[in-house]
């Protein structure tokens, strides 16, 4: 024990042997309050994808496709045309369902899609043209009245049929284009039919696409960056997204050339359903197309 | 069994899983990538399949895996074999998918699994995107997995 008391002192010097200024210092461990907040993880970002959405609040069905003044024309004779790109579809139906009217029959739901177009770059970085307001329905039954659908089917009242708000389907206040296809009996359960009515829908949207590229970027309601990031030093975690892979229905396009596309991909059964690494920005600009 | 509506993954809902969007938004870890994998038909091929997820997982050196699995019933032998080989490797798995009336296969490694029925009934409702990951539930698996990366680490 040792105590020390001094009152007005104009300098005092302690001295003591070496071994007990150790055991001094040994009781109170200096705590170095620096280490003990965790330091900001190293960021390295390694591509940026910048998003623009444009708002669209009307869709008309007319005879040529342009987007102006928030309205997407779509023309009516692309139903027609479009039958001509895979023989196995045998009738196509655009029309449009606005918020407030849905208590419309629909046949089976097989798809719900955004309408997005890449002005530059290929999916993952550069810049991409989203509409705001307006999703794409593909819906589908066979010429012998059977629906698309392998294990259980969506078809019915549009408004009962859809749980709207969740991340894979629009607000209950959002445009729909609704894309109806007839394809060949009895194909539906094969490989052929479904890729074929994806095909068509595809094509379609690809005129649209060719409109929403040539809007000018100043016109864009929200824009955003997206950042691909690797955080050195950080517990490294996975994401392991387990895809149908089994034929018909249960199949996946992996990479389009277009946001949510078709076109350009390959099947994720052609791939042999081997595991195949994306990254978060190529997920997040449509590198999966969903045929389920 | 297979896919049905209210399981089935749109287009829409890969644009903006809420899942990618959590974990790469989340500063605490390091999000290597997406591992996007089939199911196939054949048991056989699934395990294949399942092996070559587990190497993939060993090579890249991850500390913990999120894996989600569409549709339910066959593909929760995809699901379990999956989790299985990446529980043989020590990393640790937090699953997610429509349990409903419970998993058609199960094994040691399937400790920490959220059922994203949303519906409560247990079975497919047929309506679309109704039984989905949505924020909560990636969120509770990014914590579950947290807490199992920090036991692991000591």
């Amino acid at each position: 024990m040792f105590k020390l008391l001094i009152n007005q002192a104009k300098s005092i010097t302690m001295e003591m042997p070496e071994k007990y200024a150790k055991i001094a210092l040994k009781d109170k461990p200096q705590r170095n309050k620096a280490a003990e907040v965790t330091p900001l993880p190293r960021e390295k970002v390694l591509r940026t994808l910048i998003w623009r959405e444009f708002s669209v609040n009307n869709v008309q069905i007319s005879n040529n496709t342009k987007i102006k003044d928030n309205t997407l024309y779509l023309d009516a004779a692309l139903a027609q045309q479009s039958i001509n790109i895979n023989p196995l579809v045998k009738k196509v139906t655009i029309d449009v369902i606005r918020p407030g009217a849905q208590d419309v029959f629909t046949n089976t739901i097989m798809d719900i899609m955004p309408i997005a177009a890449k002005v530059e770059g290929k999916i993952g970085e550069g810049v991409t043209h989203c509409l705001r307001g307006v999703v794409v329905f593909l819906t589908g039954i066979d010429e012998a009245g059977r629906q698309i659908a392998e294990f259980g089917s969506s078809n019915g009242i549009f408004k009962d049929k859809v749980a709207f708000g969740m991340p894979g389907t629009p607000g209950s206040d959002e445009i729909v284009i609704r894309i109806d296809v007839v394809i060949e009996k009895g194909t539906g359960m094969e490989r052929r039919g479904p890729l074929a009515a994806h095909q068509v829908c595809d094509w379609i949207l690809d005129h649209v696409r060719w409109e929403l590229k040539k809007i000018p970027p100043q016109e864009a309601v929200f824009t955003q960056e997206f950042k691909d990031i690797r955080r050195k030093g950080r517990p490294k975690v996975l994401i392991v997204k387990e895809l149908g892979g089994q034929g018909a229905m249960h199949e996946k396009i992996i990479m389009p050339s277009e946001p949510g596309g078709v076109r350009g991909g390959k099947s994720i059964i052609d791939l042999g359903n081997v595991p195949i690494i994306l990254s978060p920005n190529e997920v997040r600009d449509g590198g999966i197309h969903s045929m389920t | 069994m297979g896919v049905g509506p209210s399981t089935k993954e749109t287009t829409l809902h890969h644009m903006r899983d809420p899942l990618v969007e959590i974990v790469q938004n989340d500063r605490d870890v390091d999000m290597v990538g997406i591992a996007v994998v089939g199911s196939p038909q054949d048991n056989l091929e699934k395990f294949y399949v399942a092996k070559r997820l587990g190497m993939l997982a060993e090579a890249l050196g991850v500390d913990g895996v999120l894996i989600y699995a569409e549709g339910f019933g066959n593909q929760h032998v995809d699901f379990a074999a999956h989790i299985e080989e990446l529980g043989k490797r020590g990393i640790p798995v937090v699953g997610l998918t429509f349990a409903g009336n419970g998993l058609v296969v199960e094994n040691e490694y399937m400790e920490d699994i959220i059922d994203l029925d949303k519906a409560g009934q247990g079975m497919e409702t047929e309506v679309v995107g109704q039984n989905c990951v949505i924020k909560a539930d990636a969120v509770k698996s990014m914590k579950i997995l947290k807490q199992r990366i920090k036991k692991k680490r000591g």
